[in-house]
């Protein structure tokens, strides 16, 4: 709305719009309709903006069809961002964005695709120095387009052949785009880290790992031999570990993952079989070292590990190299070797690769040698599936040529052999894969009847106070729409458990406590401490005595102030996850494993199903998977800021320390942190910080 | 300069320009506003529009605008015309201004009115039932001198009150009329099908003079118009503006604005179809800002002041009212029904160097466009802006039969 005319300046007299190079093919109209949105964003206030954003988003259309409209944007984008483009709306702060969200939002479509277009565009521009923006420098820039980059390997390595349709397109337009202005080293370097990540978690289900490996050999030059050096390396978790050089890395763990000895390089998996057989009890065993160590560096096993499992499974030697056991683990094999071949045989097969990992985990926890679990394995390899767990399961992985009750047998070997790496998809189902995970440690023979149970029935029955619950008579947990990308296990147990944690929550809704503190104990079992504590007031709708229940975590929890105990069992709590502006967005659970001091710092750690534990809970509180002293599965938080987040915790009465001893200032800081982020959405009582 | 100014009806176009003007003003509508209001700092009184009675009239209103110091009511929308005329009314201590805002607000008062100034309006009348506009039509029949076999003469029903097209009925036939017509459409005006092509105009008026005269072509009614209109209709210009500066002078109107829509017919007779006193639909002075260079929001607050001078007002309107070789104009969209899953743009629109935006969203996005209220509950808008009327028009008549949802 200004007096002076943007339109009918004629175009010789008009200030000379800045064409960069890489749109000089542009119509003019172009170039001077974006120049007109511009301006009328330029003059809009908070009242009309709005609009004049949705008007500017339609040239933005348009010019996002071809590369140099592309390059017009990158160009302009300081510009657009100055008039107010993100101002009072969800992108506005670039800092409190999330990279692993970007590839999502980018392929929602219509006017969200191109928000997310323009605010990568301007992530560029501040990571090129041609914006500078509050609380954003250009550093976290580079790190956060590499993040959103190696977090979603469709956005990084899309399908070869040009998509045709929308957004797709832009999408694909965007990634070249950003690919040009990022330098091949940091890309290759955080995609080492990325995948380092993804490894040391030892999920049980792999996929996304061998994929993105796959996707870089396949798509990336990787030069092992020259020695680059990575200037830059990110100061944000990256662990100790790491060689400076990425080509290195990468390289390293493609040999590790996809070629662990020359033979697999030389054979596709058919072939591979057809040479072991071919070949002797040496080549066997020297395949075994070979692929022993890769299985062991990575946690990551190729159809090569099936196949080569089931050639030596009668050779226990072999078979325990090829597993990277110990010597105890070794034992454990020689012990039940008939038993371990029948395993093999039956439920190791290159379509399931990944059992392999899960058989060596299984067997160096030692709980073979318990009699409910062999027993429980055992009737695995007979149980008949109904038909509902079986079509549940191919769902889950739809090309596997062998039975859904060998998919079953399989990961169950994983889910047993690794607690710490199951997982929960996408599901909002986090107490369901806690519960899975709690038993499998210390409950293995309870857990194995009940996936029994729901493998034969298709059905769970759970008791709650007294009464029981039957899973296909109760009403719908918190899946909405179930996300099959799971370990067979977790496919057929999840819906039930979720259904049965459901009920139970409705049935302790309205105690005027937090319904964890009877459905806990009576999910997961007499694990779970009698004590317990919640900042929540639920009839009141308030925080009554944070300075009470930080004082009571710190003394049950805390070495110094609990005399010094561990943790005998997981502790399933709860927290407060916020969006990242610090709002209140709803709960999480996981379970505190153990209490340690590392470099100086007291730590917590934590299993978390959620995004390979990496989830983040507010802009600056980020658990982390490497780097602090964590073990495969657990991420790990400073013990301040964990207990900031946290909401509701079990703990035993008889283990408590004195709540005074609790210094007053390490309590003001969990305060200050917990008031100023989630907080904000309750009414606290009481002084903050006070004694 | 005066004191502070009350804007009837919410739009926050109006509200920024308020702003940016720098005058003093008062938000007067509906209280589900009011939230929004308090948030972003506009002052607002809430009132019903729709509640005229002894616990709701000006009377009341004026007590609640008097701590803002306002001295001029502007009308923003349809429904807060006949307001407006009461609080300047009072405001202004002259018992008319009511009684012209009156004229607005009844189609039927107003033809008269019309008829009485000498205007050429159609043959009209107030019907209570379906039997008098059977009556209606069979006399136009009757006096077209329609023989057996030929069409019926066309009747268009129009509520009373009602802004631009909503509740107009076009009715071609006897069957139309047992088909078409709901005892709720009762009572309401039915007049003659004036022929000729229809345009409006958007006449700013101060001390009784038009200072600025906008003519608006429409290419479809309800559908698409732009705007200054093309040469044949501007080449009428003087014609038009003696036509409606006699409209200003028959219905009393001294500030403010007019929106009529007339008709003109290929010899040259030119028909008053009907008029209002707000900010007109179609976008129009959205396409006035693109076309003209100036902010016609402020135009109309200018104009509705009494205290605003002579010079300021000669300043602020540009000299050349047919324009300055731009066109602007926009097509609303309205979805067919059944076709409203996703929003395809055409590739062919984009690339127009006559294309200037669209506020289209995709459907799934589930949100109501904010745009200026009392536009029509359409879908979305698409503008274009180009150095051509013939080419605008071909444009527009290509895209209001385009389908963008699919």
């Amino acid at each position: 709305m200004t007096r002076e005319d943007p339109i009918h300046t004629p175009s010789s007299t008009r200030k000379a719009p800045s064409i960069p190079p890489g749109a000089d093919g542009l119509p003019d109209h172009l170039v001077d309709a974006l120049d007109e949105r511009v301006e009328a964003l330029q003059a809009a206030s908070a009242l009309t903006r709005a609009e004049a954003v949705r008007r500017l988003l339609s040239q933005v259309d348009a010019l996002t069809d071809s590369r140099e409209g592309l390059e017009l944007l990158r160009h302009r984008v300081p510009e657009m961002v100055e008039a107010g483009l993100f101002r009072d709306g969800p992108w506005e702060k670039p800092g409190r964005l999330v990279p692993a969200l970007v590839g999502g939002t980018l392929r929602a479509g219509d006017q969200t695709t191109l928000m997310e277009i323009l605010s990568e565009l301007r992530i560029l521009a501040v990571s090129e120095g041609r914006l500078a923006l509050e609380e954003f420098p250009a550093a976290h820039a580079q790190q956060f387009l590499l993040d959103a980059l190696v977090r979603d390997p469709e956005l990084l390595f899309p399908e070869e052949e040009e998509p045709t349709e929308e957004p797709a397109r832009k999408v694909r337009r965007l990634t070249d785009l950003l690919l040009e202005h990022i330098p091949m080293t940091r890309l290759k370097g955080a995609l080492a880290t990325e995948i380092a990540l993804l490894c040391l978690q030892r999920p049980i289900v792999t996929d996304r790992a061998l994929t993105l490996l796959e996707r870089v050999r396949d798509r990336i030059p990787v030069q092992a031999d020259e020695a680059r050096v990575d200037e830059a390396l990110p100061d944000d978790g990256d662990p100790e570990w790491e060689d400076t050089d990425p080509d290195r890395r990468l390289a390293a763990f493609l040999d590790a993952a996809l070629t662990p000895s020359e033979a697999v390089r030389d054979y596709g998996a058919a072939e591979y079989a057809a040479h072991l057989k071919k070949a002797g009890a040496e080549v066997w065993s020297e395949e075994c070292g070979r692929l022993g160590a890769a299985l062991s560096a990575t946690g990551l096993a190729i159809p090569h590990h099936a196949l080569l499992a089931r050639r030596v499974r009668n050779r226990p030697a072999d078979l325990g190299r090829l597993l990277g056991l110990s010597a105890t683990g070794q034992a454990e094999l020689e012990r039940h070797r008939a038993f371990v071949a029948e395993l093999v045989d039956d439920a190791i097969h290159p379509d399931l690769p990944r059992a392999v990992y899960g058989l060596g985990r299984l067997l160096e926890r030692g709980i073979l040698s318990q009699q409910p679990v062999r027993t429980g394995l055992q009737r695995f390899l007979t149980v008949d599936l109904h038909p509902d767990a079986a079509r549940a399961i191919r769902r889950s992985r739809p090309g596997a040529g062998i039975s859904p009750r060998k998919l079953l047998l399989g990961d169950l070997l994983g889910v047993l052999g690794q607690p710490l790496g199951i997982g929960q998809g996408k599901n909002p189902t986090c107490q369901s894969a806690r519960g899975l995970s709690l038993w499998s440690r210390h409950a293995p023979g309870k857990l194995l009847g009940m996936v029994r149970t729901v493998a034969e029935s298709f059905d769970l029955v759970m008791r709650f106070e007294g009464q029981e619950l039957v899973a296909s008579q109760l009403g719908q947990g918190l899946v909405q729409e179930f996300d099959h990308d799971l370990d067979a296990v977790s496919v057929i147990m999840v819906p039930h458990l979720d259904r049965i944690y459901n009920e139970m929550m409705r049935r302790a809704a309205y105690r005027g406590d937090d319904p964890h503190r009877w459905v806990n104990p009576a999910m997961y079992g007499h694990w779970i401490p009698t004590g317990f504590s919640s900042a929540y007031d639920y009839a009141t709708n308030t925080i009554p005595d944070f300075d009470g229940f930080v004082r009571q975590f710190f003394a049950t929890h805390h070495p110094e102030w609990n005399g010094g105990h561990d943790l005998a069992y997981p502790n399933p709590v709860g927290i407060f996850l916020t969006s990242v502006s610090g709002d209140l967005i709803g709960f999480h659970a996981v379970s505190v494993l153990r209490v340690r001091k590392v470099k100086g710092q007291m730590r917590v750690f934590l299993y978390n199903p959620n995004g390979e534990g990496r989830q983040r809970w507010h802009a600056d509180i980020r658990p982390t998977v490497a780097g602090n002293g964590e073990r495969p599965g657990e991420s790990s938080l400073p013990f301040h800021q964990f207990a900031a987040r946290l909401y509701a915790f079990h703990y035993n009465p008889a283990d408590v320390g004195p709540l005074e001893a609790v210094p007053a200032e390490e309590v003001t800081r969990v305060t200050e942190l917990a008031r100023s982020s989630w907080g904000r959405s309750y009414t606290w009582v009481g002084l903050p910080g006070g004694a | 300069m005066s004191g502070s100014i009350a804007l009837l009806g919410w739009s926050l176009p109006a509200i920024e320009t308020a702003r940016r003007m720098g005058r003093d003003h008062v938000v007067v509508s509906f209280a589900e506003f009011e939230p929004y209001a308090l948030q972003h700092d506009i002052p607002f009184v809430a009132w019903n529009f729709g509640s005229w009675n002894e616990q709701s009239n000006a009377l009341q209103l004026r007590e609640l605008l008097a701590p803002h110091g306002v001295d001029v009511a502007i009308p923003l929308f349809e429904e807060t015309v006949e307001w407006a005329g009461a609080l300047n009314s009072l405001l202004r201590d002259d018992p008319r201004l009511l009684g012209r805002s009156y004229l607005f607000r009844n189609k039927a008062i107003m033809k008269r009115k019309a008829l009485l100034a000498g205007f050429r309006v159609g043959l009209f009348e107030e019907v209570h039932g379906v039997e008098q506009v059977r009556q209606f039509m069979k006399r136009l029949n009757e006096a077209n001198l329609q023989l057996p076999g030929e069409e019926d003469a066309w009747v268009h029903l129009k509520p009373f009150s009602a802004a631009g097209t909503v509740g107009h009925k076009l009715l071609r036939t006897q069957a139309d009329i047992d088909a078409r017509l709901v005892p709720e459409d009762f009572p309401c005006l039915v007049e003659s099908h004036l022929p000729g092509k229809e345009f409006s105009c958007e006449a700013f008026i101060h001390q009784g003079k038009v200072r600025f005269l906008n003519i608006t072509e429409y290419v479809k009614l309800g559908y698409s118009n732009f705007v200054p209109a093309g040469p044949e209709l501007e080449a009428r210009r003087d014609r038009i503006m003696a036509a409606t500066e006699d409209l200003a002078r028959s219905f009393g109107i001294e500030y403010g604005m007019l929106h009529p829509e007339w008709f003109l017919t290929e010899d040259d007779k030119l028909s008053f179809g009907e008029v209002a006193c707000r900010i007109p639909g179609g976008h129009i002075f959205e396409l006035i800002e693109t076309a003209h260079g100036f902010d016609p929001i402020e135009a109309l607050i200018l104009c509705s002041d009494p205290n605003v001078t002579e010079e300021e007002i000669a300043a602020f309107f540009p000299d050349d009212a047919g324009g300055r070789g731009t066109w602007a104009g926009s097509v609303m969209v309205y979805p067919k029904p059944g076709h409203v899953s996703r929003l395809e743009i055409p590739e062919e629109l984009k690339e127009d160097p006559f294309f200037e935006s669209h506020t289209l969203i995709s459907p799934s996005e589930h949100k109501v466009p904010e745009g200026r209220e009392g536009f029509g509950n359409h879908y979305g808008t698409v503008f274009f802006r180009g150095d051509d009327p013939d080419r605008m028009r071909d444009l527009l008549v290509h895209y209001q039969d385009t389908d963008f949802f699919q």
